[in-house]
């Protein structure tokens, strides 16, 4: 909520309340209060229907109400509007409802009520204080005032006393032009304040390496209290002391362990918790925000890039219900300094003396095209990257198609994956839909550093209706209460085979939900686990037309879309016979089988792993300078849009392999990008449907061939490691570093 | 500054487009006149001929050939005039001599050859740039 | 001459406003946050010993299984008692620990309260009420002659180890004001005691604290003699006789 918008809202509302009635407009700057000046007549006026003329309102920031039962709606009043809303809402809520936006510091939708600023009393008529809306149920028939001398007062008064011991830094202070006390003091505050004594100092406090805190600017609304301990899940805040010695903090110096930690800098509403890395470097608003998704998990976080230039500044949040609510994790918000380091900016070619020296694209072009058309076709394997968007790898498959090769997959999806049927590999119930789960079964997974929003998602669930959730791989901090079931596939197979404890917990569920994760597409037994898995749905009755609980939880952002795009390698050995091999992005394939004579050519945006082993290096652009879709793990499409520039002479992925096929004299049919999208519209046509969750037609139980393959006694091992560390951009980040080196420390 | 003042004296105006057009051949004259001393001053015997200065100043003239009105072209060659004394004053730097009249607005063309006629629009925008 | 006069008044109010002190007048005995000390450190061991084990199952009894939290201030005051008086961070931890919560909401409580001292305190500890009444009865005297006596500033500890003076909020003793309270530690959670000492003058504190230190207990309650609790000096005043019946119907008749 900006300035700007509560100040054009105050303003719009006062004109067109008073524009229809001429001797009211100018006689209310004057009389500014006829009820109090004559109080019987103000109660002796019948309660007058609103006028007609009134424009209707619209509920702030176009909040949807949702009536879970039509029986329980209630009429209040706002301000005179009367609005309906469900039981059980607050004066606040209602409020909002009504198109009123009530000043708040400490009430945040999302987090419990604390009722401890004060900042959103209103009047409500037969009241005999003003009563803070947040806290107080609404009730049938009840007169809110939002407008009267007594709710604007009691907002002065406030004010005033936050202010008290708030510095007046907003010059030096990082949340300037976005600070929530900024904008509320000049929209509701008093132009002068009484306090002449010295304000209060607080010690600052060290939360870690992303998270930066000035105390004394704090104003004690708990949110971040409320947020670490209900949605992150690290009881590590607290409000220690009391009454003007009131501070926020750790008591023992502790880091803040959470992966969402950087979202306390989000919910405070002054500049108390800022974001370090962004620390002095920008003002907002010098920022371009670019509404963009995130790349470096499965999950798709919204997000809006803000950039100055061709920089990056920092990223934030957006609101999307379904995927990520209003959080994002730390790897999303921090990586990004990453994306200005160890980028690739020309083309090159690796001399005889084995190093790599800068060269034109159409040289480097040439020299790929000569080499592609020197060896057999299936000797041609490509690889996408965990960062590729669809485009891309629509344009990979087709020139490898091309060229005689059907070698080309997608890292991180295995060497046979089950491309086949859609809810083989897609979070089936939807991230949003796991709200509805009430157990679960992890198999191989942690979400907590797989998909830190998901887990953020199973937290709230497990928070909200105590669901039981076990857990199958290495044993590992969730975050929530969960039974350790065991580590192997041991566990599985009794599971499977009823004859574990947790499959009553399983079976009396109504809807259980498992959750297998992505690393065991890497392992050898992948179709017998995934055999064992459906047998375990199927006996607790996790597939019903009305609920799929068979989750698959992907790692990488590039997974879904390669799957659906039916990147699917021919030989399962085409690595060991390669002789080229091109790596679009793909730094985490194992090349230790790759012939020592195999010509290489990496094509991505970061000196990383693949360049190591590459002949050819082609810079491309990465997911923040390009247009490109990416689906998510519950197969739900969304676009990139470019915030900045690429870096040097980089160019779009899938216009590089275009220009390449032109050159190797194989030439794609497409020039533009909704070339390449008509073609995705023919091989996938879910991945044009932006923001659309298609759901898998065909259940997996339905056709599927005999496994013969028997479980391995592997122990399930994590799919990721450092949880800040998982790409080239996250590995190439000096913050992610940071995190990495104290916040991983056992 | 007040030199360069002192030097460029407005005309009274043209009038009629014949005179106009005698006053643009006189500056196009006292412009190849001063083209050694140009050429002397910058340093620009390595990168450019006095003939093909000459050409430039006269492509210079000539895209404003279409102008008919004597008083937007007395406008021009006041400017015309203006700049030829920036330039003699050495009032400018080698590389705005290079950039404005030996470069010229096509900038630095290299991939010029015949190996791209072949290619698609594609590729010849690829070559050049992202943003296409 | 007058503008001399007008710079040293202003000197003068100057320095009045620095002799207020700069930092908030908190009653607790430590900062908000922990700083390792080598006697108060989070890996140094604490638990309740057996004796007090017993306690905090019974203690543990009073509030139902799923809302054990609810034990945390009794849990922590046995925790001071069996400390000497005071709460290092790990004692807070085992409490924790007891009652099932995260640290932190331990701590918020323990610093909420100005009866735990999270700082080293004497074995007597001497409490001065310093709210209104106790105030213009001069406990500020009664402070400061403690102070005096004892050697030491406020929430400090005496060299032997035996005494410190803190200040506390009223303590509802106003009709006997200026009174001190005196938490003897010295003999652990058995021998706890919490005495008021009302009544008291400069002069009888520091015999009280003489008293204490010479092992003596010294009678508590108002050290006035002339007083007995709290009624009035030298006897009652009023309602000497026996009280008139009061002036209404007898319901009985009816």
């Amino acid at each position: 909520m900006g300035l700007g918008l509560l100040a054009s809202r105050a303003l719009r509302s006062s004109r067109l309340l008073t524009s229809p009635s001429p001797r009211f407009s100018f006689l209310r700057p004057i009389v500014s209060t006829p009820e109090l000046q004559n109080p019987e007549a103000a109660q002796a006026q019948p309660e007058a229907p609103p006028p007609a003329d009134l424009p209707k309102r619209a509920p702030v920031a176009g909040a949807r109400v949702h009536f879970t039962n039509p029986e329980d709606a209630i009429e209040v009043f706002v301000d005179g509007y009367p609005v309906k809303i469900p039981k059980g809402f607050t004066v606040l809520q209602a409020c909002e409802v009504a198109g009123v936006d009530i000043p708040r510091f400490c009430y945040h939708s999302r987090l419990s009520i604390a009722g401890n600023c004060r900042m959103c009393l209103v009047e409500v008529e037969k009241s005999p204080k003003p009563v803070a809306s947040c806290a107080m149920p609404a009730l049938p028939g009840m007169k809110i005032k939002t407008d009267t001398p007594i709710a604007k007062k009691a907002r002065e008064g406030v004010m005033e006393f936050l202010l008290m011991n708030h510095p007046l830094d907003c010059p030096i202070c990082d949340q300037g032009g976005e600070c929530d006390l900024q904008d509320q003091s000049m929209a509701f505050g008093s132009d002068r304040g009484r306090f002449t004594e010295m304000k209060r100092s607080v010690v600052d406090k060290n939360l870690g390496p992303l998270v930066k805190t000035v105390m004394t600017r704090c104003i004690q609304c708990t949110r971040c209290v409320r947020f670490a301990t209900e949605v992150a899940g690290v009881q590590d805040l607290g409000m220690l002391g009391r009454g003007s010695g009131e501070e926020i903090g750790t008591y023992v110096e502790k880091l803040m362990t959470s992966e969402l930690s950087g979202n306390v800098i989000d919910i405070c509403p002054v500049g108390a918790l800022t974001s370090k890395p962004f620390a002095f470097k920008a003002r907002n608003w010098e920022l371009k925000g670019t509404e963009s998704i995130d790349v470096t998990d499965a999950v798709g976080s919204n997000i809006r890039i803000d950039s100055r230039g061709p920089e990056i500044m920092r990223i934030l949040p957006r609101l999307n219900e379904d995927i990520n609510e209003e959080w994002i994790s730390d790897k999303t918000r921090f990586f990004y300094d990453g994306l200005k380091r160890q980028r690739l900016n020309d083309p090159m070619i690796r001399g005889s003396d084995g190093r790599f020296k800068a060269v034109s694209w159409r040289d480097a072009l040439a020299v790929i095209a000569e080499v592609i058309h020197q060896v057999k076709p299936e000797e041609i394997v490509g690889v996408a990257g965990k960062l590729s968007d669809a485009e891309s790898m629509m344009v990979l498959k087709d020139f490898l198609n091309r060229m005689g090769s059907n070698n080309v997959w997608c890292e991180g999806n295995g060497m046979h994956p089950n491309a086949d049927l859609r809810s083989g590999y897609l979070l089936n119930s939807g991230i949003s839909g796991l709200e509805k789960a009430d157990a679960f079964l992890l198999v191989g997974t942690q979400p907590r550093v797989e998909a830190a929003m998901v887990n953020a998602r199973i937290r709230k669930t497990v928070r909200a209706t105590e669901a039981k959730v076990g857990y199958i791989g290495p044993p590992t901090d969730l975050n929530y209460d969960h039974q350790h079931l065991g580590t192997t596939t041991q566990t599985l197979k009794e599971i499977a085979e009823n004859r574990h404890p947790f499959c009553s917990t399983l079976s009396n569920a109504k809807n259980p939900s498992i959750i297998v994760g992505a690393g065991i597409f890497e392992r050898g037994d992948k179709d017998a686990i995934f055999a064992a898995i459906e047998t375990i749905a199927k006996n607790c009755k996790a597939i019903r037309p009305d609920w799929n609980g068979l989750n698959v939880l992907l790692l990488n952002a590039a997974q879904a879309a390669a799957l659906d795009l039916g990147l699917v390698p021919e030989s399962q050995n085409c690595i060991e016979s390669a002789k080229f091999l091109y790596l679009m992005g793909a730094d985490d394939v194992s090349l230790e089988k790759l012939p020592s004579d195999a010509f290489v050519v990496y094509q991505g945006h970061h000196g990383d792993r693949g360049v190591y082993r590459a002949n050819v290096i082609l810079p491309a652009s990465a997911f923040t300078e390009k247009e490109g879709t990416y689906e998510n793990t519950e197969g739900c499409a969304q676009q990139t849009l470019p915030a900045v520039p690429t870096v040097g002479d980089a160019r779009d992925d899938w216009k590089i392999i275009r220009a390449l096929s032109e050159v190797a004299g194989a030439r794609l049919p497409y020039d533009t990008v909704s070339g390449v999208r008509s073609r995705i519209r023919v091989v996938a046509p879910n991945l044009l449907r932006v923001d659309e969750r298609e759901a898998a037609t065909f259940s997996s139980s339905l056709v599927k061939p005999e496994i013969k393959q028997e479980m391995s006694s592997e122990p399930f091992g994590s799919a990721v490691e450092n949880f800040y560390m998982t790409d080239s951009i996250t590995r190439a980040s000096k913050i992610m570093a940071q995190c990495s080196a104290m916040l991983l420390k056992k | 500054m007040s030199f360069t003042l002192r030097s460029v004296k407005v005309a009274p105006n043209s009038a009629s487009l014949e005179e106009a057009r005698i006053r643009v051949f006189d500056f196009f004259r006292s412009a190849c006149r001063s083209i050694p001393t140009i050429m002397d001053i910058y340093n620009l015997d390595d990168v450019v001929t006095p003939s093909q200065l000459r050409a430039s100043i006269a492509s210079q003239i000539r895209k404003n050939c279409h102008i008919t009105n004597p008083k937007v072209i007395d406008m021009l060659l006041f400017k015309g005039i203006e700049e030829l004394n920036n330039v003699v004053e050495h009032a400018k730097q080698r590389h705005h001599i290079i950039g404005q009249y030996v470069v010229g607005s096509g900038g630095l063309v290299q991939d010029v050859g015949t190996k791209d006629q072949a290619n698609s629009n594609f590729l010849k925008n690829f070559y050049e740039t992202n943003y296409f | 001459m007058l503008a001399r006069l007008a710079t040293q008044r202003l000197l003068e109010i100057r320095q009045a406003f620095r002799q207020i002190p700069q930092t908030t007048r908190s009653f607790s005995t430590a900062l908000n946050y922990h700083l390792d000390t080598p006697d108060n450190k989070p890996d140094l061991p604490w638990e309740f010993n057996d004796a007090n084990k017993a306690k905090v199952k019974e203690i543990l009894s009073h509030y139902p299984s799923n809302y054990k939290q609810s034990a945390v201030i009794p849990l922590l005051d046995l925790a001071q008692q069996q400390h000497g008086g005071w709460l290092p961070v790990s004692a807070m931890n085992a409490v924790a620990k007891v009652i099932e919560v995260a640290p932190i909401r331990v701590y918020e409580v323990a610093t909420f309260y100005s009866m735990f001292n999270r700082a080293k305190v004497g074995k007597y500890h001497l409490l001065v009420c310093g709210t209104t009444p106790c105030m213009i009865r001069g406990s500020r005297e009664i402070e400061d002659a403690l102070l005096k006596h004892l050697g030491v500033k406020r929430n400090e500890v005496t060299k032997d180890g035996m005494f410190s003076v803190g200040e506390m909020e009223c303590m509802g003793c106003c009709v006997n004001a200026p009174m001190i309270t005196v938490a003897d530690y010295s003999t652990g959670s058995e021998g706890y005691t919490y005495n008021y000492f009302e009544d008291v003058t400069p002069k009888r504190v520091v015999e009280i604290v003489e008293m204490l230190r010479r092992g003596e207990k010294p009678p508590r309650g108002t050290q006035n003699p002339m007083r007995i609790n709290s009624g009035p000096e030298g006897g009652n005043t009023t309602l000497l006789g026996e009280p008139k019946p009061p002036p209404c119907r007898d319901l009985d008749a009816c």
